[in-house]
């Protein structure tokens, strides 16, 4: 059961955009031309109808007029030919009734001298209806009454005409819409083709070009061409592989950078190790001072392998924050009393400005490491005698920390790079104050992971201004952007 | 046992045998039966024996029939069950019976009464009605209505059939049919006999013309002969006929195979005389006994 349902998934069916394209296009073509052919018939038919009923109507109002002037008088020879030859070339029938509806004349013969009756013909004959033109089945009949000259009506003519010329008429459009039809759609379905395959070339050639890349060279980009949705595809995917090659190159960066950072302290110890071994003469003493050396450099070992390791957790995207609601302005106290001895030492003043009471939902621990590396850093990179001030405030959505030093300043090249992992500006400075270059990305990440933000502001030689700016309320944000 | 099952099996067979036989002859009468009345509904009329009569009455600007069918209750005598008909038809303020009368040929005289007010309308639809209701007793030849007004004056007297009637709304316009009398030759070919032929005329053909080509399909003219024109003009017929007209027909007397043609197509109320031409020429004489060449009238002296 599996397995079929298996296979089912794989034998999924896909039309083709181009076939797609054709046939939408094609039918709609169809329908189109049906619709137009349709109307056009019908006004033509209907036209035409109308033509044959007023051409009827004349002639029988002229045939009426003249039955008039010769008062009914049939038997004139040239009277009764005429409607014999009218009606063989209408391929219909007159019928000539008097005011007591007899039947005076019938160019089918077989009805003269008969009496005719008929509810239409009694409505033309009182002058109920003014005359009576109307399309029966299989013919068009008229009825028009015969008018003395003082108004009086004597009699009515019936003319019927077959419908054979307009059913002939009929036929003859129908085949020649026909032939048109087929003719226009041979002509739109060859053009439907070519505008299918025309608006799919592109597609086409990008996924053409796009599978030669991933066979082969990840680091060739896609030609920006064509249509303005496959440049836009074409250059979409681009920074799509631009970012992976640049992921890609971080990764080796950051892998050569770990390996060199991890071995320098090994290096350090090795040397260290060696040098005692060599000393033929070391006393105890020697000894011992070699190994406090060697024992910090374990101990910095290990805080680059710990940072590393929390860096890794704070890294993934699905990291996990156990958010609660937390005093903030308790929590950098904590932070401010921990670092006080190492500022006193340099004789850095703390200051800790905080504006209001601030509670909000977080990750305490992940919030007081960035924090701490803030003021760790602001202290470090400063000059002896120095200030470093931590500022509090919130507004109804935010809190923000800021985390101002009167230190050494980060020139404006290295302002975008002091965030990534490993980057020291002075190299040398960092190994004796204890770095390990991590503590920032650190800091970054966990502000992120907290749908926070963090900026910098710094003048060379003037100080550095860290400003962090972390929601309140850890759903809402969430749920704002969602909307 | 044996003598008991052929007892059994005796009966069997003669119930076996009654049974099919009683069958088969209700089948056979009524057939017979439903043969009677087919015949009976192609002349739309009712046999008296069947007496069921359809009253006719007018209504707006037709007749329309009444909702029950009317029985005669003494079909056999014709002058009574006039005399029903006539008590049991609707007739409106404008027009009453007065009286009837029947005669030994079986032709109806109906008197009417109407008022001075009446329209042409009316009249003729009450005239229609009376036809259409007296006229289904078979046996009646023709009606004729004398029209009196309230004073006692004959306003119109006329002579009427079923036929005289065209009821024009139910039938299809351009069907060009009809029944037409012609003449063909007797078994001896000494005199015409007179017979009726339903014909319908091909919109591409002409009454004369059809009437002629079936003279020519009952052989009353000579073999192969053709019409090469006919048509007419001023109530005369000028009828154009191949050579083989003059070959002769077999038996036939040469003036019957004249008058054969003559008398059919004067038959038609648009002709009056006939011209024949063969060839297109006027010939004197048709096979030296019957002069042709003037305008040929209808011969009732040569009728069977």
């Amino acid at each position: 059961m599996k397995q079929k349902s298996e296979k089912k998934k794989n034998k999924q069916f896909h039309i083709s955009m181009k076939t797609f394209i054709f046939l939408s296009f094609t039918l709609l073509l169809v329908f189109c031309m049906l619709i137009f052919a349709f109307c056009m018939q019908d006004s033509y038919k209907r036209k035409y109808r109308k033509d044959l009923e007023d051409d009827l109507n004349s002639k029988a109002v002229l045939l009426a007029d003249q039955i008039a002037l010769a008062d009914f008088d049939l038997s004139e020879g040239a009277l009764d030919t005429d409607m014999d030859q009218t009606a063989n070339i209408l391929k219909g029938r007159i019928l000539v009734v008097d005011r007591s509806y007899h039947v005076i004349k019938d160019t089918y013969v077989f009805q003269q001298d008969s009496y005719l009756i008929s509810s239409t013909v009694m409505d033309v004959m009182t002058g109920a209806k003014a005359e009576n033109v109307r399309t029966k089945e299989d013919c068009v009949e008229v009825m028009v009454p015969v008018t003395a000259q003082d108004g009086t009506i004597n009699g009515v003519v019936i003319m019927t005409s077959s419908l054979e010329s307009y059913q002939e008429f009929q036929n003859f459009m129908f085949h020649q819409i026909l032939i048109l039809l087929g003719i226009l759609l041979v002509i739109g379905i060859l053009a439907a083709a070519l505008i299918a395959m025309l608006s799919m070339r592109d597609l086409a050639r990008i996924n053409r070009q796009i599978s030669h890349i991933s066979e082969g060279n990840l680091e060739a980009e896609v030609p920006v061409q064509g249509f303005r949705e496959t440049c836009s595809l074409a250059k979409n995917y681009n920074a799509v592989l631009g970012k992976l090659n640049s992921m890609d190159s971080t990764r080796q960066e950051f892998v050569s950078n770990v390996s060199h950072e991890l071995k320098t302290p090994i290096t350090s110890m090795k040397v260290l190790a060696e040098s005692v071994l060599q000393n033929e003469d070391a006393t105890p003493e020697v000894y011992k001072e070699f190994m406090t050396d060697i024992s910090a450099e374990i101990d910095r070992e290990t805080k680059i392998i710990n940072d590393l390791l929390v860096l890794v957790k704070t890294d993934k995207q699905s990291a996990k924050l156990n958010t609660a609601e937390t005093d903030i302005n308790e929590l950098i106290s904590i932070i401010l009393k921990r670092v006080t001895p190492i500022a006193n030492q340099r004789g850095i003043e703390l200051i800790y400005e905080s504006y209001r009471e601030i509670s909000a939902e977080v990750d305490e621990v992940k919030i007081s490491l960035a924090l701490s590396n803030l003021i760790e850093n602001a202290i470090k990179y400063n000059v002896d005698n120095g200030w470093v001030k931590v500022s509090l405030n919130a507004d109804h959505k935010y809190f923000y920390v800021k985390v101002a030093d009167s230190g050494v300043g980060i020139p404006d090249d290295c302002k975008d790079l002091v965030f990534d992992r490993f980057y020291r500006v002075d190299k040398a400075r960092s190994r004796d104050t204890g770095g390990t270059g991590l503590g920032l990305s650190i800091a970054r990440n966990a502000i992120l992971l907290h749908d926070g933000t963090v900026k910098l502001y710094s003048e060379s030689g003037k100080g550095t201004t860290f400003t962090v700016k972390i929601p309140l309320r850890h759903t809402d944000i969430k749920q704002e952007e969602k909307s | 046992m044996i003598d008991w099952k052929k007892r059994r099996s005796k009966k069997l067979i003669k119930k076996r045998t009654v049974v099919p036989c009683l069958f088969l002859l209700f089948i056979l009468t009524a057939c017979a039966a439903k043969k009677e009345e087919e015949t009976q509904s192609d002349t739309q009329t009712v046999n008296p024996a069947d007496a069921m009569i359809t009253l006719y009455h007018v209504e707006g600007n037709e007749i329309v029939p009444d909702e029950e069918i009317y029985q005669l209750r003494q079909p056999d005598s014709i002058s009574n069950s006039l005399d029903e008909l006539v008590a049991a038809q609707q007739m409106p303020e404008e027009m009453k019976y007065n009286s009837f009368s029947l005669d030994e040929y079986n032709n109806v005289t109906v008197s009417v009464n109407v008022t001075s007010d009446i329209t042409q309308e009316a009249l003729l639809l009450n005239k229609a009605a009376i036809v259409s209701t007296l006229g289904q007793i078979e046996e009646i030849r023709s009606i004729e209505i004398v029209v009196c007004s309230l004073t006692g004056d004959v306003l119109e007297d006329a002579y009427y059939t079923m036929d005289s009637f065209f009821f024009y709304d139910n039938t299809s316009v351009l069907k060009n049919s009809g029944t037409v009398c012609i003449y063909l030759p007797n078994d001896e070919g000494t005199a015409l006999r007179q017979i009726e032929e339903k014909v319908v005329i091909d919109p591409d053909e002409s009454v004369e013309q059809c009437v002629t080509e079936r003279l020519i399909s009952y052989g009353a003219l000579p073999a192969g002969t053709k019409i090469l024109n006919i048509y007419v003009e001023d109530h005369t017929c000028y009828i154009d006929l191949s050579a083989e007209f003059l070959n002769g027909n077999g038996s036939v007397k040469s003036e019957v195979v004249i008058y054969s043609v003559v008398n059919s197509l004067t038959e038609l109320p648009n002709i009056e005389n006939v011209q024949l031409l063969v060839e297109g020429e006027k010939k004197e004489l048709y096979r030296e006994s019957v002069a042709i060449d003037g305008l040929l009238e209808y011969k009732g002296g040569l009728i069977d």
